[in-house]
């Protein structure tokens, strides 16, 4: 090393480890540099929190996932043999017709919950096959109710037929006198003689007795 | 060095009463030398800290429990952060430097200068320059680590370096010829 590169550098080492601080700006800037130090352990705290809550709620949701596909499985299940059960239970029924059999056997309840689509007539109906099957201890036994979809027909409103008894035909009169615009031949069927229909019958029936 | 072996040990386990300890020993000495490369006292302060905050955060990373190595590594993180203050600053401005003939020049006058007047005539230069002398003649840096450090080129270091030496030894040149006419 040069000679002049030497000297400043001591020079400067005597400088630095020379400089003297008080001890309160010490303790001021050790303060700081705590402080410092503490974010980057609330920040990792933080984010470690942060990790194992996320992981929670995942675990939590994956088990209610599983559960609900349990549950769901365990009721096709159930729904099956439930089904194969009142099968069975109805070919009985129908056998065995007797008053001994009624009593044991009741019908079905049916039940409407709701009409889920209104444009079509289909309709969810409960079938409650409460069936009060008593056992040996003469108690009832209570099954599960199983919901199907059945389709039922709605009737189609008739159409309105036009048919005036007497009094119709007095109120048609008085709305003609109410309003000499309307004819009585437009509210009433009247034949080219103008008589009203019923009279036509009548006078049909007369002649053939 | 005023750290033992065993401070650097207890320092990666985040001890915080070595850490305290440690800081205690080193602050002057670093505040020091922020002070020489940043020209501004409130500045240098701020640097130390934060250079102390990021050193005991990523004391994991140091290898060596050598506490020369730990403390070269902190002076390194000091000298970084003062010089990003001084360009966050806009103190440090880039020089256009032209070509100079960087040889061999006589030195000698540069190693009879005493401490005060070191320190004055230091801070008289401008910081580009300062920080080149510094870094090459107190830290022991090359001039490719000087040209990575402060993004400039190798030759840049080198001629920033010639200029500083040249610049000192006038001013030496010039006071001594004062000090001669004074008592002469």
């Amino acid at each position: 090393m040069d000679n002049w590169k030497a000297h400043i550098k001591s020079t400067f080492e005597e400088i630095d480890s020379a400089n003297n601080v008080s001890a309160s700006e010490l303790n001021s800037k050790w303060r700081i540099v705590e402080a410092g130090i503490a974010k980057k352990k609330n920040k990792i705290l933080w984010i470690y929190s942060g990790g194992i809550a996320a992981a929670l709620v995942c675990i939590i949701l994956l088990a209610l996932v599983n559960r609900n596909n349990s549950k769901i499985i365990q009721n096709i299940v159930q729904t099956k043999s439930e089904q194969k059960k009142i099968v069975k239970e109805n070919q009985l029924y129908k056998k065995n017709n007797s008053e001994a059999s009624k009593q044991e056997f009741l019908p079905f309840q049916k039940q409407l919950i709701k009409n889920t689509d209104t444009n079509t007539s289909e309709k969810i109906v409960t079938i409650n096959p409460i069936q009060h099957k008593i056992d040996s201890n003469n108690t009832p036994i209570v099954t599960e109710t199983i919901t199907a979809k059945i389709s039922t027909r709605t009737k189609k409103p008739k159409r309105n037929s036009v048919f005036l008894s007497n009094n119709s035909k007095k109120s048609s009169e008085n709305k003609v006198a109410q309003n000499p615009k309307i004819k009585l031949s437009d509210l009433i069927d009247l034949d080219k003689n103008g008589r009203h229909a019923n009279a036509q019958r009548e006078d049909r029936n007369i002649i053939k007795h | 060095m005023k750290i033992e072996q065993h401070d650097i040990i207890r320092l990666t386990q985040n001890d915080s009463r070595v850490q305290k300890a440690v800081f205690e020993r080193l602050y002057p000495i670093l505040l020091s030398m922020a002070k020489r490369y940043s020209g501004d006292d409130m500045m240098a302060e701020d640097a130390v800290t934060t250079a102390f905050i990021i050193a005991f955060k990523n004391v994991d990373e140091l290898r060596s429990t050598n506490p020369n190595s730990f403390f070269a590594w902190l002076k390194k993180i000091v000298i970084n952060q003062v010089l990003s203050d001084l360009r966050k600053n806009k103190k440090y401005v880039e020089l256009d430097i032209e070509y100079e003939a960087t040889g061999e020049t006589d030195d000698t006058i540069l190693s009879q200068i005493q401490s005060k007047q070191l320190l004055t005539l230091i801070d008289k230069l401008p910081v580009n320059i300062k920080t080149v002398f510094l870094l090459f003649v107190v830290e022991d840096y090359t001039h490719s680590e000087i040209s990575a450090m402060l993004n400039i080129s190798e030759s840049n270091s080198k001629v920033l370096l010639h200029r500083a030496k040249n610049t000192l030894k006038n001013w030496i040149q010039k006071e001594n010829n004062l000090t001669q006419k004074q008592n002469g």
